[in-house]
Formats: structure tokens, C-alpha cells, sequence
């Protein structure tokens, strides 16, 4: 009975989680997002020095150590790694420049939905098509092959520069950047945050919530279960919103955003392409990052990476619409993802037959 | 009998080879090593209605998939 409403529940609570956040000071339907936070993360870190988007955001440090102190908890941390970890750095940079040009990862994808911004619901569709794509190559035989049992340290590393970067963030904030106006000067406060990435860690490791896996295991395998999260996590927030006076129909002046359909479709459809072929949405790369999958770790400081080229070299968009160069940012990391995914699909067949 | 070897192979390639496999290659045996491929694969066998039995070791999952229910 409870795992029958387990997912629903959690998408529930992640819903409540992100309107409080931006109760509590997070920008507009940005309560949880893993590429804007990774992005700000960035910037904070000096690898991009876009002064609006700097803050070592306590909700990623807390996802990380949720999902470790949970792991070890349930005995399931494991650390792990091997499978392509250079391809899937690649792969994330390029998920991240597709989520900069939509503003926004899958998580806040729905947010931005929930709170009326219809110019998500472009992105959503450019979401599905690029699962489809990417859905297309597993179908043919893609594989970035398998990961095998590494040092313990390989496993531990994230987490452990987590850790420093909360310390750092509490008691040397002198060591990181911190926005004074934009998107990254908008905070909850630094406890709550981080208690707030501590639980969606958590329980994000145990439920395996992951935007990615809603559409695709619907799609092609016929599963509704990861789905209903996604829609619990609409409904619930859609309601936050109202009630909190958050909701705001229609395409123009939603908080962090742009109203580029073309490019809110294509950004995100990026993204659905590149996080089919790493298994799994930032949220989920971020999630299995934690419980010691270094190849998760690459994905993700493939994101940091993206983020910084992102901003560094004018990429990602802004309130204002695309950037002049985004466009071929767009072209570059699409073609990159493409002869990934082309590659290790059709000459890259040595694996796969049965012991 | 088949034995399908997904261990070590990420999400949800492992779901991609029994549903292949399922086509033509009953009964078999799969082997995965993370509770994430080894859940999504035994209900996706049990939804298409085959028979599943468990065996959990230290380090890997076997399942073996039998024929389908009439």
C-alpha cells in the first residue's frame, strides 16, 4: 500500500519543499533546480564570473550528503565507476548548456509549469522529443558499458568536497563568491536550505526520483509509477503557488526566463537527448553522485563544467532571451551528444552478447 | 537456457536486454548487481506475465525469468 503511493507522496513533498524555498527567499520557481543550483555552485567556486548567478547553494551539498548518510544507512552506498566517466563528463557539460539555453533542469521544468510559466510546458515537449531520440540509440543497442567496484576514496570524493564547501560556506564565506542582486543573491536561509537538500537527498536516493525515468519508463516500458511523481509534484505545487500567490499564467514575465519557444524547446530538448544516454536527469546524476557512483561524478562536474563554458563564453540565456552566441553553443553540444550517442551505438559493438 | 549477463550496466539498458530478450529467449536467467535494475526488471517480467523467482547473493542479483502464466 505505501509503495503504491510512495512515489506520488514524494513528488508531494519535493513540491512543498520547493515553494517553501522560494517562500523563504529562492528565486521565482526555482525552490530546487540541480543545473541553476550546480550553476550558481560554479560561480561561487570563480569558475564563471557572471556576477548575478554566484552562491555555493546549500541544497546541492545537501543532496549529496543526504543521499551518502541515507545510503550508508540502507547499506546500498557502493562505490563504483569505469563506465565512460570522460564521455559522460562530456555528456553533462552538454546537458548543462541545453538547460542554460531553457533556463532551468527537468526539476524545474515542473516548477516553472506549477507556477503558470507556459513557456516550460515549449520546454516540456522539447523534453519528450529529445528522450525519444535518445531512446531511439539505447534501442539500438547503446551502451556506455559497465561500471566495476573502485576505490573507496573515488566513491567518498564528492562527498567529502561537499563537505568542505558547507564549511567554507559557514565559516570561510571570505573563500567563495556571493551574488549582491540577480537570481544568485535570492536565498533561503543557509540551514533551512540545506536541510531541505539533506531530506529531498534522502529520500530522492531511496524513491530514485528522476524526471527523466517518468517520461522514458512510461514511454517505452509501459511503467506509470515514476510518472505519477512528476504529476503529484505539478499538482501539489500548482496549489502551493496559488495559494501562496505564486501562480502566473502565461508566456511573458515569468520569473527567470525567456519566451523563446524555439529555443525553450530545443534547450531542453538537449537535455532529455543527453540525460537518456547518462541514465538519468541532473537530479538523479547528482542523487547517484552521492551513494558513490563516480561516474555520476563525472556527469556532474561535466554540469560544473558546462555551467562555467556556459557563462565564460556567453552561451546561456537570460531573462532578456537567448545570447547571440547560445545558438552555437546549442549546435556544438548537440553534434557532440549526437556522435556520442552514434558512436557507441553503431561502432562500439564488442559487449552486450550473453555470457 | 540464456543467461543475460546486465551487471555493472546502468539504467535502463538492463530493462532493454530482458525486454528483448523476452521475446524469444524464455525461459532465462538475468543477472543485475544494483536493487534499482533488479526491482524495474522483475516487475516489468512479472507485468508481462512470466513467472520470476529471486535469488539475492553478496554482490549480484539472479532472477530467474520462466515461462508465462496462461
Amino acid at each position: 500500500m505505501i509503495t503504491k503511493f510512495k512515489l506520488p507522496l514524494v513528488g508531494a513533498l519535493f513540491a512543498i519543499v520547493s515553494v517553501t524555498l522560494v517562500i523563504l527567499g529562492n528565486p521565482g520557481n526555482m525552490g530546487l533546480c540541480v543545473a541553476c543550483f550546480l550553476r550558481d555552485t560554479a560561480g561561487a567556486l570563480g569558475l564563471h564570473s557572471a556576477a548575478a548567478v554566484q552562491y555555493a547553494r546549500p541544497e546541492v551539498i545537501g543532496l549529496v550528503l543526504g543521499t551518502l548518510i541515507v545510503s550508508l544507512i540502507t547499506r546500498e552506498f557502493a562505490p563504483k565507476g569505469g563506465s565512460a566517466p570522460i564521455t559522460r563528463f562530456a555528456l553533462g557539460a552538454c546537458v548543462m548548456i541545453g538547460a542554460l539555453i531553457f533556463l532551468g533542469c527537468p526539476t524545474r521544468m515542473v516548477l516553472r509549469i506549477a507556477g503558470g510559466d507556459l513557456n516550460a510546458i515549449v520546454g516540456l515537449f522539447g523534453f519528450v522529443a529529445g528522450i525519444f531520440g535518445g531512446m531511439f540509440f539505447l534501442n539500438k543497442g547503446f551502451s556506455l558499458k559497465r561500471t566495476y567496484a573502485i576505490a573507496k576514496t573515488d566513491g567518498v570524493a564528492l562527498p567529502f568536497m561537499s563537505i568542505l564547501l558547507l564549511l567554507a560556506l559557514i565559516f570561510f564565506p571570505v573563500f567563495l563568491n556571493f551574488s549582491e542582486s540577480g537570481p544568485g543573491a535570492a536565498r533561503a536561509p543557509l540551514f533551512i536550505a540545506l536541510a531541505a537538500g539533506l531530506v529531498m537527498g534522502g529520500v530522492g536516493f531511496i524513491s530514485r526520483l528522476c524526471f527523466v525515468a517518468g517520461i522514458r519508463d512510461s514511454v517505452f516500458f509501459k511503467n506509470f509509477s515514476m510518472l505519477s511523481a512528476f504529476v503529484a509534484l505539478l499538482v501539489v505545487a500548482l496549489i502551493g503557488n496559488l495559494i501562496f500567490g505564486q501562480f502566473n499564467l502565461g508566456f511573458a514575465d515569468q520569473p527567470v526566463a525567456h519566451t523563446d519557444g524555439l529555443w525553450n524547446f530545443l534547450g531542453l530538448g538537449l537535455v532529455g537527448f543527453g540525460s537518456v544516454l547518462l541514465g538519468g536527469c541532473p537530479f538523479r546524476q547528482v542523487i547517484l553522485a552521492g551513494s558513490g557512483n563516480s561516474d555520476s561524478v563525472a556527469a556532474v562536474f561535466g554540469m560544473i563544467f558546462g555551467a562555467a563554458l556556459a557563462h565564460n563564453l556567453g552561451l546561456a540565456s537570460s531573462a532578456a532571451g537567448v545570447s547571440d552566441n547560445g545558438p552555437m553553443g546549442f549546435v556544438i553540444a548537440a553534434v557532440v551528444v549526437l556522435a556520442i550517442a552514434v558512436y557507441n551505438t553503431f561502432f562500439n559493438k564488442k559487449r552486450r552478447e550473453s555470457a | 537456457m540464456t543467461t543475460l549477463d546486465a551487471r555493472g550496466i546502468s539504467c535502463p539498458e538492463p530493462l532493454i536486454m530482458l525486454k528483448k530478450a523476452l521475446k524469444s529467449q524464455t525461459p532465462l536467467t538475468l543477472l543485475v548487481d544494483s536493487k534499482n535494475a533488479y526491482e524495474n526488471c522483475e516487475l516489468f517480467a512479472k507485468k508481462q506475465g512470466f513467472v520470476v523467482t529471486v535469488q539475492k547473493d553478496s554482490d549480484a542479483y539472479t532472477l530467474h525469468i520462466g515461462a508465462e502464466h496462461e
